[in-house]
């Protein structure tokens, strides 16, 4: 019980000791304009008074779950179709496959050419960037229990939103 | 349960296929990408406007262009090298360092808060302080994938030291063994595995946030000529580029999936689906 402040305190000092440092460095040797930690504590404690900091959070908050909402609604039923039929996961995996190792930022230009500057193209990166691990896992789930010589689950059961079936 | 006759009969089934199963698979793939093809063009051709959604033809052209030219070359071979040398030096710093925090318990938990700390925030994040810190160039891109490539590396590093046999650490200290020595044989091969899989993470985040990097705040490379491109409102070549960073963050993870391999042949494997 109490080593735990010790702890607190032990995980403290390198973080507090570099704080230092940087103000330190700052001070004596630093350029005129870098950026001092007690000048950064007063500024972020303005943006929380202000509200902006607050609001911008909740700003991007939103864009996570809009964009995985949007995200989880395509990649939900997709996945579940090709982790179910064989036919359909060969006709989408090379599709899925060539545009998966593509990151979500190289899109961004794209995004904003179709979309333009705002919450819709961000949304968009939030959706892209989502759905290639969800739409994945249900035939990767597959394939590791065949690897596993279980059968795989063959009937989604809609009433209890869960597969059934041999196992 | 687990072996019935069943699943002896599939096995035999699916050595037998496999070749047939292979040329399933081309053709396939073929056939999908032909589709996917065919509705892009006719989307394209009902929207009317190249800017907009150029056809597939047009950014296959400039594909063939850029790469005659050599721009495709040049862009991409200064994105690879900065990335090159960027997990070099994230390699560098994060493996002994996740060694040291493998290996001793009281210099983790001093070390790993601030760690923590710095994780979440995200390479791109830094993007604007590095830009006041490093000016548009080489530096910042160095500097943010390296940032991104070293928690991944750490992690794996720690996870797989202290994933090591303990009693395979003891028996060579009973015997003597100088910790060096202990290191360097024992530890070292049986964090390997993981160190690799760390790699390869460590490799797909930098490849990433190169590209975020490079389209803020340096004058070449694969992101730079996606953005150069977007203002020259020259859309194919845009898609020309972004379908050059999908391919080379493949070709890299397959490098590092064979190299991985190469150096640890006794990792556990994930067999073909």
């Amino acid at each position: 019980m109490n080593a735990r402040p010790f702890d607190f305190a032990r995980g403290a000092l390198l973080p507090i000791a570099l704080v230092t440092l940087w103000q330190a460095w700052v001070m004596l040797a630093g350029p005129s304009r870098a950026p001092v930690p007690t000048r950064v504590a007063l500024a972020a404690w303005d943006l929380v008074a202000s509200n902006e900091l607050p609001m911008a959070i909740l700003q991007s908050v939103g864009r996570v779950f809009g964009g995985f909402a949007v995200a989880a609604a395509l990649a939900v039923p997709l996945g579940l179709a090709m982790g179910t039929s064989a036919r359909v996961e060969r006709a989408l995996d090379p599709l899925v496959e060539s545009f998966r190792p593509i990151a979500a930022i190289a899109i961004l230009p794209l995004a904003i050419l179709w979309l333009g500057t705002g919450t819709a193209a961000a949304v968009a990166i939030v959706a892209y960037a989502a759905f290639f691990p969800i739409v994945i896992t249900p035939s990767r789930a597959r394939s590791a229990c065949r690897r596993r010589c279980c059968a795989p689950p063959r009937r989604w059961d809609w009433g209890a939103l869960r597969p059934c079936g041999p196992s | 349960m687990a072996f019935t006759e069943d699943t002896v009969v599939r096995t035999v089934r699916t050595a037998a296929t496999r070749p047939a199963r292979r040329a399933g698979t081309a053709l396939s793939f073929v056939r999908t990408m032909l589709v996917f093809a065919v509705a892009w063009e006719l989307l394209s051709t009902w929207t009317a406007n190249p800017t907009l959604l150029p056809s597939p033809v047009a950014v296959l052209e400039a594909l063939r262009e850029l790469a005659l030219d050599g721009e495709l070359f040049r862009h991409a071979g200064v994105s690879l090298s900065r990335m090159v040398v960027s997990l070099a030096i994230a390699a560098g710093l994060a493996v002994p360092l996740g060694f040291a925090m493998g290996f001793s318990g009281s210099f983790d938990r001093i070390v790993d808060p601030t760690i923590e700390l710095l994780r979440p925030i995200s390479g791109i994040a830094w993007i604007p302080l590095a830009l006041f810190l490093f000016g548009i160039g080489n530096a910042l891109p160095v500097f943010i994938m390296t940032y991104a490539a070293f928690f991944p590396i750490l992690l794996g590093t720690v996870a797989g030291v202290r994933g090591t046999d303990a009693r395979l650490v003891d028996a060579a200290r009973t015997m003597g063994v100088p910790l060096s020595t202990i290191v360097i044989r024992v530890v070292a091969p049986a964090a390997l595995p993981s160190l690799m899989v760390a790699l390869r993470l460590g490799i797909a985040t930098a490849w990433t946030a190169v590209v975020a990097a490079e389209l803020i705040g340096a004058p070449s490379g694969v992101g730079y000529a996606v953005e150069w491109y977007r203002e020259l409102l020259m859309t194919p070549q845009v898609m020309a580029f972004i379908a050059t960073i999908g391919f080379l963050g493949y070709l890299t993870d397959r490098a590092a999936r064979s190299l991985s391999e190469r150096w640890s042949p006794w990792a556990p494997k994930r067999s073909e689906a």
